[in-house]
């Protein structure tokens, strides 16, 4: 059969004899019956039409999907590019463009698009980059190029527009049907990009003029080579943009100049700006990953100075919430903290500074601050964000009930959100109620099958069912690259050493430990490998390990597992000052481990329960606990 | 059907097609909601109204009818466009919902000539001579949702902004039109079939009145008032015929299906964004 296909409607036609039917991107297993006269609505505003000749039905629905996602990445782009736009919107928008650039042709026709014409003025290129963060490194990259990719954009769009229209022959279309040949050919994206350099330039008017599409068109040859030259021309004397570098060189070098004569300094373009932001923060991430805390904090002073000077204070609270998400991938949480102090403090009615702010509280164990911070982010109009920060910080405080009451409250005003699901479902599993944890969990996986986290967190919760097979089919078994991997691969370890597999789970923690990126992360595949030395009654270096673990995200975890070593190696002192700080404070799992660990090495009282029940325990208080760092 | 109507101010006729009095230059009502008002057309869908009741009441279901009738006179004026169309008109409140002739005389869109067009055309001369430019179609809905070949979200119209200038017809006005040979003369209209927006309730009722039995209840009456089929000949619906400009500021709510995708639900929710700076509320159903 044929199909015509537009990605930008969600729909395919399909073409049999006479019979006219459609297939939905939502519901590719329903055909429907159409008419002629229905088309033009189907279609509406369908300028992405694609035809199919001799396609099968799984053909369709998979190109069709395929169309889809190139639409909906412009379309995420878009809104991340929308200073019109919420910044909350405009970060869910990247984050789900995120999961679309997974897909590289995605990426390249999202950017055939994007590399056809300059931005407009009224985007905001600087607003869609401070939506990234360390968990988008594709969007990130994206907007990056788009912005280093400007000039030359501009560059080969005007050189473009300059052509005389008799270039393209007599008919008055012939121009615009040219342009839609060498804009769906990418032809204007493969130009910008290679017009630094004239050699690439001279590849690419070899390409354009072997591409069919092309050469079937009017006076193709002298429309390339009119199109080329100029850029050609500018190549050899090198249009590219000043490096990072020695922009901001010349702007330390400027500003005491301006302060002094108290001129007002000359307004930058905002693409410069920007980079010198971007350049700024780089360097600061880069010394926050060598623990140079000094010289981030140094360089983090001349950014606060420079935003001050040029920028908006909601610009300035962005880049420091940006930083202080960095600063918690990267397990600095003092440095989180104090970053979102900062931001609050530059705008105080700034909602998503203020849910940053109650996060980095939260982390550090400052729970009452944390509960006022989410409350102001509330009143600002950080909508489920600070509501679910809310419900985060009372499971944390082991008020399970009201937790569970809090995550119902946002998912029946936002019944999409997948974080109140999640963290409903969270709560379940923290109140031992496994098998409506394991059906929650169910229920995001089918309505979020790109839902990793839940993916993983259904899988602890069949691990510590016994439902080993089941939970270890979803699970990464090597090559982790994303965070969410490695804590998946992280309960692939702790479901192998629930199976009594220890030296397969070692392997895997051992693994973790060395290579996992995420530092928050790897502190739990470090207190994983703890578990298996305890296993393994090497106790003392089990104690060694778990001296070294400092999170305070599962804090409780690991006073137990210290409380285990401590107990076998008769410290019997240090041991009692473990339980009691572990028992003045809340604990995400049941009480029968502790109390066990209590009979045993402080009462002395004798055991109720064998090693394996302890090792079986040890490692469920981690696959029921919180699997997110 | 008399050519012409007293002017209210001058007394003198003025055409029934002229929406202002040729001779004093005042405007007149709505044409459309005048045709529904004319008494001969009144006394029609009563006819056919009590016919109905009296039927219902030989089965027993005169109760269930007038329930239906009461929720039917609540229904809302629903139209259907795509998300794109709905961002359009949602930039600004100086951006109008244009009607098919209007977008072809600006030069927006071309007349694509198909069978549908024409019969479409035929249709509009019959029943809004002089007029047609100017009707806005809709569909009355009690569960927010339009006629879904049209688009995907379904667009509620405030009453208070419409009630005044709307009439309804018992169907698509193409196939009533074809149906009762309508076009074929001057004047073979039937009569009885259109109501005015406050009498929407009694013309549902005498349409739809076999349908509604002893023990139909609210459950249904959504289904009944409404039957979405796959192309628009199929749907089943009572058609409203709006005179006049529409904005945003016309509309009341807008309902949308939720999606698959993660990145149609935000960009969903960047449209209830735009809408929200006119108060006007998205509802994901």
């Amino acid at each position: 059969m044929n199909a015509v296909i537009s990605g930008r409607a969600g729909l395919a036609l399909l073409i049999e004899g006479e019979s006219l039917m459609s297939l939905n991107v939502d519901d590719p297993e329903t055909l429907v019956p159409r008419s002629r006269q229905d088309l033009r609505f189907l279609l509406a505003e369908a300028d992405d039409l694609i035809a199919l000749d001799n396609v099968d039905r799984t053909q369709i629905a998979r190109r069709l999907e395929f169309e889809h996602n190139v639409a909906c990445a412009l379309d995420m782009a878009l809104i991340a590019l929308d200073p019109g736009a919420s910044m909350e919107l405009r970060a869910e928008a990247v984050s789900a463009l995120e999961e679309l650039l997974l897909d590289p042709h995605v990426v390249e026709r999202l950017e055939v698009t994007l590399y056809a014409k300059p931005l407009p003025d009224s985007s905001d290129l600087t607003g869609a980059q401070f939506c990234t963060e360390a968990t988008t490194p594709l969007a990130q990259s994206l907007f990056e190029r788009l912005g280093r990719n400007q000039p030359a954009i501009r560059l080969v769009r005007e050189t473009w527009d300059a052509m005389p229209f008799r270039v393209f022959g007599d008919e008055e279309k012939a121009k615009a049907v040219f342009h839609d040949a060498a804009y769906r050919e990418g032809l204007f994206r493969a130009l910008a990009l290679s017009c630094g350099d004239q050699a690439e330039i001279s590849e690419f008017r070899f390409n354009a003029l072997n591409n069919k599409s092309i050469s079937g068109l009017h006076n193709y040859r002298d429309v390339l080579q009119r199109w080329t030259a100029p850029i050609r021309e500018k190549a050899a004397t090198k249009i590219r943009t000043p490096s990072v570098a020695r922009e901001a060189a010349e702007e330390r070098e400027e500003r005491p100049r301006d302060k002094k004569s108290r001129k007002p300094r000359r307004r930058e373009p905002g693409e410069v700006l920007l980079q010198k932001v971007m350049g700024q923060k780089k360097v600061i991430v880069e010394a926050m990953k060598e623990r140079d805390l000094s010289r981030a904090r140094e360089v983090l002073e001349e950014l606060v100075d420079f935003h001050r000077d040029t920028g908006r204070p909601e610009h300035l609270a962005m880049t420091l919430c940006d930083l202080a998400m960095e600063a918690k991938t990267l397990g600095i949480r003092a440095l989180q903290l104090e970053l979102t102090e900062r931001s609050v403090e530059a705008k105080p009615d700034d909602a998503w500074s203020w849910a940053q702010h109650g996060d980095a509280l939260l982390n550090n164990g400052r729970m009452d601050e944390a509960m006022f911070a989410y409350e102001q982010a509330d009143a600002f109009g950080a909508g489920p964000v600070a509501k679910n920060g809310r419900a985060e910080v009372l499971k944390a405080q082991g008020r399970l009930s009201e937790a569970e009451a809090a995550f119902d409250a946002v998912i029946a005003a936002h019944p999409e959100n997948v974080f109140a699901k999640s963290g409903r479902a969270e709560v379940l599993k923290a109140e031992g109620k496994l098998s409506a944890a394991l059906a929650a969990y169910e229920s995001i996986v089918v309505a979020h099958p790109e839902d990793q986290v839940a993916r993983n967190a259904r899988s602890c919760i069949l691990a510590a069912l016994g439902r080993y097979s089941e939970a270890l089919t979803h699970l990464p078994s090597d090559n982790p690259a994303t965070e969410p991997n490695w804590i998946g691969y992280r309960i692939r370890g702790m479901t192998l050493l629930r199976m009594g597999d220890i030296d397969a789970a070692s392997q895997v923690f051992e693994l973790g430990k060395e290579f996992c990126p995420w530092a928050l992360v790897r502190e739990r595949f470090d207190a994983s490998v703890a578990l298996t030395r305890l296993r393994r009654r090497q106790f003392r270096a089990a104690r060694e390990v778990l001296d070294r673990v400092n999170s305070s995200g599962f804090k409780a975890q690991v006073q137990v597992l210290t409380l285990h070593a401590l107990g076998e190696l008769e410290e019997h002192e240090r041991a009692i000052d473990v339980y009691t700080d572990l028992n003045a404070n809340p604990r995400p799992f049941p009480d029968d481990l502790p109390d066990e660990l209590f009979r045993r090495y402080i009462a002395r009282e004798g055991s109720l329960h064998d090693d394996d029940w302890v090792g079986q325990k040890e490692v469920d208080m981690f696959l029921l606990g919180s699997i997110q760092p | 059907m008399p050519t012409s109507r007293q002017c209210q101010f001058c007394n003198n006729p003025r055409p029934r097609a002229a929406s202002v009095c040729p001779h004093c230059g005042r405007p007149g009502l709505y044409p459309n909601v005048e045709e529904a008002e004319d008494r001969d057309e009144r006394a029609a869908l009563t006819r056919r109204y009590e016919a109905a009741l009296v039927g219902s009441t030989t089965r027993g279901a005169d109760g269930a009818l007038k329930d239906f009738e009461a929720a039917a006179a609540n229904s809302s004026a629903v139209l259907a466009r795509s998300p794109g169309e709905l961002l359009r008109l949602a930039s600004s409140d100086l951006e109008l919902y244009a009607t098919f002739y209007q977008l072809i005389e600006g030069g927006v869109r071309l007349s694509s000539g198909d069978e549908w067009d024409f019969r479409r055309q035929v249709a509009d001369l019959t029943l809004f001579p002089g007029y047609f430019k100017q009707i806005r179609f809709a569909a009355l809905s009690l569960d927010g949702f339009g006629l879904r070949t049209f688009g995907s979200c379904s667009i509620t119209l405030r009453a208070d902004m419409i009630a005044h200038r709307t009439s309804v017809l018992e169907e698509n006005s193409v196939l009533f039109v074809e149906r009762h040979g309508a076009a074929s003369k001057k004047g073979a209209v039937p009569q009885g079939y259109r109501a005015t927006w406050n009498d929407r309730g009694r013309l549902c009722a005498a349409k739809l009145h076999k349908a509604v039995d002893s023990d139909t209840g609210p459950d249904k009456y959504s289904s009944l008032l409404m039957r979405q089929g796959a192309t628009s000949e199929e749907h089943e619906f009572v058609e409203a015929h709006i005179f006049g400009p529409m904005t945003i500021r016309t509309i009341e709510q807008v309902t949308v299906s939720k999606r698959r995708k993660r990145a149609d639900n935000i960009s969903i929710k960047r449209i209830e964004e735009e809408l929200k700076k006119f108060g006007v509320t998205l509802r994901v159903a």
